[in-house]
């Protein structure tokens, strides 16, 4: 199929019908709707392109900075979206919590300003509160900005209406329940407008992420209710989800569905069958369900493996000094400080400094190398790294990391010696230190 | 039930368990009455030692005077392995006046020539905040003929590579992007010894105090090129506290005050509907909480610790930790509010009990909003409420708690409390965890009204005893 414009690729997207063995409902088909399958991987390309399609040949002739306050999906879109009309991007956020986000962003070439954060001293002159910082900005730079304002912008609520509800509406004969997640509430909602004026008995749920916890792209219980698009009427029931729920529903749809969708995706998943599951046990008719799998695995990495981190370490090869016993590590050939300048000037060995570059720089043992702890872990498991006649003198600040370096190398054959109290205890005794920190200016 | 019961450390139970023992002091010594449990601080100070030791970092702790004018408390601290900031020359006096040696003793702040000839003849470490201060302060060291003076350079605007935070402007501090020519006037000028950086920055967010962490350490490393080789970074408090027991109980009211309260308006928590700085903006809520954050769930030396083990972008992620004991460096604090964490509470009588022209209940306490700094510093915590006839059935109200002057403004609390009963005139009503900036940070005897005592409690094998503030005898 032959596409002039990659903004030509946003929306219909297909619907999944989920495995029953896998969900165990009874008596309701669940599908997906497969938003992570949008171009630039999320259901904000629709919010982005909804808010952008038609402004963006005023914005590019006056040549304005598109401006958004997101941390992920939204500011990745509109990014895209500006980039293809030579528009610069300002994302202004409240951290991104989610670092993989963050060098997506700028892998994508966004200007990304974080807000400083609450201040612990309040001060009726300066009200801590984000929007503040917007607003100067904005009117400190009069005309320079489009601001799109996902969170108040009706356009928002408008393309999924006009989209995904007429999508969701011409796949299924009748649908009952929607389950979204609620960042901007603007997919949802709009979605089931658009689905109500054909099936009036719809269930909107939204899916929150619970106090005091963080689900990427969705608001908690009370930051929701900062959404200007918002509306507590509109919804039958909302579902509280934990970020560990959300990570075990992201894996179960990867590695039982082979839907590739993030923790947002998996909150959804999860969301829906907590909900659904006193529902289904009562049912005499059969019912539809539809859940938004709004964006993709990849960029949650380190989300994932904060919560999970056993998928990671499984398997995983360890740093080879960790298995030594606390009896070898004391049999490490150590010199003492008393001793340590004579021995250098006979021995000659290769000292080998394993601080990080930063500290070596500012001062070390004369005639010494720099091997920083990482790099010295990689070596000594390949064997082959040092001359076995080559003696070594391995050096760290108080020469307790050293002596499991000298400790391994030594039961490997190798002349591996400790330096005793390492560069603190160097350093007491007024030892001579260089240093080849020069001015930056 | 929206109950926010207050962090009560056992001792303090223990302590309030006896009621007429408290009436009798408010009767006696006026209300309203602080007291202070010296020993409180003392045990706060070791646990940030401990977080030194278990992380195996060089540094010192110093305990910033500015939170409470407490003698008792600094004499107490002054028996413990740590030092003292001062930040004017009367706090300054109260530390030597305790026990504090010169050497123990860092000054910070605005100085006047007073507080900087006083801090140069006791040998204080001086944070200096601007070139012009540095001046004045060499030419009278020169006036005093002090050989050595040693000092640390506060520093302010940070910046990073790898993260642009919109920041807000700052009166205190050299900007660290010059600070290479305070470098070199200091070459010059050897008498002035050069011993580390100092940052404070008024968050605790992490992303800033990272920043500012790797922007100092950078200028430390820098200032070795110019033949100084200061070792200190000195990051300042800023460390929380909890003033509640629970988090549900916390989300659960600030739920409600946000949604039912401020959104729905289907019931009022604040005085006179005002929102405590959240607003019905057409349906969405607005604004932003003009009170702090009542409920954390580390403690300061908790939230220390895990500064300590985060990772710095511009050092190649290596923890702060790691990179101190590398570079051979020394961590100081000034955890100031920290350090008091259940150190004092608050007592006064009830005046009356009332209906104010709208309905709410006003308890009326002979106490005003200056003897609880109320105006800047809103905490969210119930007090604990001494009855004198207790009553069988309990019956949860919402009260409104006023002080002692003709003003409308002074309320003690603008978030409804809910009290178990109505209390009633001569009951003692008992604010928690005031010794930080709330008990005498903005005293005055405003109208004439009495500013609190300070009374030192003693425990000693479960038994209680009292001592004027300065009359305390540490042990």
């Amino acid at each position: 199929m032959i596409y002039n414009k990659i903004t030509e690729l946003i929306g219909n997207t297909p619907l999944l019908k989920i495995d029953p063995a896998v969900h165990g409902l009874k008596n309701i088909d669940l599908y997906a709707k497969l938003e992570y399958m949008n171009p630039f991987g999320s259901v904000k390309d629709r919010t982005a392109w909804g808010m952008l399609r038609d402004d963006i040949d005023s914005i590019k002739h006056n040549s304005q900075t598109i401006l958004e306050m997101s941390s992920g999906n939204t500011a990745k879109a509109l990014r895209v979206i500006a980039s293809l009309y030579n528009i610069p991007f300002k994302t202004i956020t409240n951290r991104i919590k989610v670092s993989e986000q963050k060098d997506i962003l700028k892998i994508l070439g966004a200007q990304i300003e974080e807000l400083p954060g609450s201040s612990d001293c309040p001060d009726p002159y300066d009200p801590n509160d984000p929007l503040v910082f917007i607003e100067k900005e904005i009117k400190n730079n009069a005309n320079k900005y489009f601001y799109a304002s996902q969170f108040s912008n009706p356009k928002n609520l408008d393309i999924h209406y006009e989209t995904t509800g007429t999508e969701l509406l011409t796949d299924l004969p009748k649908i009952d329940y929607l389950f979204g997640g609620l960042g901007t509430t603007g997919s949802t909602r709009g979605a089931a407008m658009r689905i109500q004026e054909r099936d009036k008995d719809m269930q909107t749920i939204g899916i929150c992420a619970k106090k005091r916890d963080f689900i990427p792209g969705i608001r908690n219980q009370d930051e929701v209710l900062e959404v200007g698009l918002f509306d507590p009427k509109f919804y039958q029931g909302i579902v509280y989800v934990s970020s560990q729920e959300a990570v075990e529903g992201a894996l179960t749809l990867s590695n039982k569905l082979g839907v590739l969708g993030g923790p947002t995706s998996g909150a959804c998943y999860e969301g829906a069958l907590k909900y659904l599951s006193e529902i289904d046990s009562n049912l005499k008719e059969r019912k539809v369900a539809i859940f938004i799998v709004c964006d993709r695995l990849e960029w949650y990495v380190s989300y994932i493996k904060e919560r999970k981190p056993g998928i990671f370490t499984e398997g995983a090869e360890g740093n080879p000094i960790e298995s030594l016993s606390f009896e070898e590590i004391e049999q490490a050939p150590s010199i003492s400080l008393e001793v340590a300048n004579n021995w250098i000037e006979q021995a000659s060995p290769l000292i080998i400094d394993m601080r990080g570059n930063q500290a070596f720089q500012l001062m070390h043992i004369a005639g010494s190398m720099n091997i920083p702890e990482p790099t010295l872990e990689t070596l000594v498991k390949n064997p082959h790294t040092f001359a076995k006649s080559q003696k070594l003198l391995f050096v760290c600040p108080r020469g307790e990391q050293s002596k499991k370096y000298a400790a391994y190398l030594a039961r490997n054959g190798y002349a591996a010696f400790n330096l005793e109290e390492g560069l603190i205890g160097w350093r007491a005794r007024k030892m001579p230190l260089e240093s080849t920190v020069f001015s930056e200016v | 039930m929206l109950k926010l019961t207050p962090k009560t450390h056992k001792r303090i139970r223990d302590y309030l368990s006896d009621k007429s023992r408290l009436k009798e002091l408010v009767d006696g010594l006026g209300s309203p009455l602080n007291l202070l449990f010296p020993k409180c601080p003392a045990e706060n100070a070791r646990e940030f030692l401990e977080v030194f030791n278990k992380n195996k970092i060089k540094g010192k702790v110093y305990f910033a005077h500015k939170p409470n004018k407490s003698q008792a408390i600094v004499r107490q601290l002054a028996l413990e392995n740590i030092g003292i900031d001062v930040a004017s020359h009367g706090e300054l006096v109260s530390a030597l006046q305790a026990g504090f040696t010169g050497e123990k003793i860092q000054s910070t702040g605005p100085k006047n020539k007073k507080f900087i000839r006083l801090a140069l003849q006791h040998k204080v470490v001086i944070a200096v905040y601007s070139m012009d201060e540095l001046l004045i302060i060499s030419q009278i060291a020169a006036e005093l003929k002090i050989a050595r003076t040693r000092i640390l350079l506060r520093v302010c605007n940070f910046s990073s590579a790898h993260t642009k935070i919109y920041s807000k402007d700052t009166r205190f501090g050299i900007d660290i992007q010059k600070i290479e020519g305070v470098y070199k006037w200091l070459q010059k000028h050897t008498e002035i010894e050069l011993i580390g950086l100092t940052f404070y920055l008024n968050t605790a967010n992490i992303t800033e105090k990272v920043i500012a962490i790797e922007n100092s350490l950078k200028a430390l490393i820098i200032a070795s090129s110019y033949g100084l080789s200061p070792s200190v970074l000195n990051i300042g408090g800023g460390f929380r506290i909890s003033y509640l027991e629970s988090a549900v109980e916390w989300d659960r009211y600030i739920s409600e005050l946000k949604c039912c309260s401020v959104l729905e308006g289907s019931s009022s928590l604040t005085w006179d509907g005002s929102g405590l700085g959240y607003r019905n903006e057409n349906g969405t809520l607005k604004g932003s909480p003009q009170f702090i954050d009542s409920f954390i769930d580390q403690t300061g030396p908790e939230e220390f610790s895990k500064i300590l083990n985060t990772p710095l972008p511009a050092f190649s992620n290596t923890t702060f930790k790691q990179i101190l004991d590398e570079l051979l460096f020394e961590l100081w604090i000034e955890p100031g509010r920290a350090m008091l964490d259940q150190a004092g509470i608050t007592a006064a009588k009830v005046l009356s009990v009332k209906h104010s022209a709208k309905g709410e209940l006003v308890v009326a306490l002979d106490i005003n909003r200056s003897n609880l700094n109320s105006q800047d510093f809103i905490v969210l915590a119930n007090p604990t409420i001494l009855y004198q006839t207790p009553k069988e059935h309990k019956n949860e109200i919402g009260v409104f708690f006023a002080g002692n002057t003709c003003l409308e403004s002074d309320l003690l609390t603008r978030h409804k409390t809910f009290v178990d009963q109505l209390p009633e005139p001569e009951d003692i009503v008992v604010f928690h965890n005031t010794a930080a900036y709330i008990m005498d940070f903005a005293e005055s005897n405003t109208l004439q009204q009495n500013t609190a005592k300070k009374i030192a409690i003693t425990e000693i094998n479960n038994n209680f005893s009292w001592s004027l503030d300065d009359n305390y005898e540490p042990i």
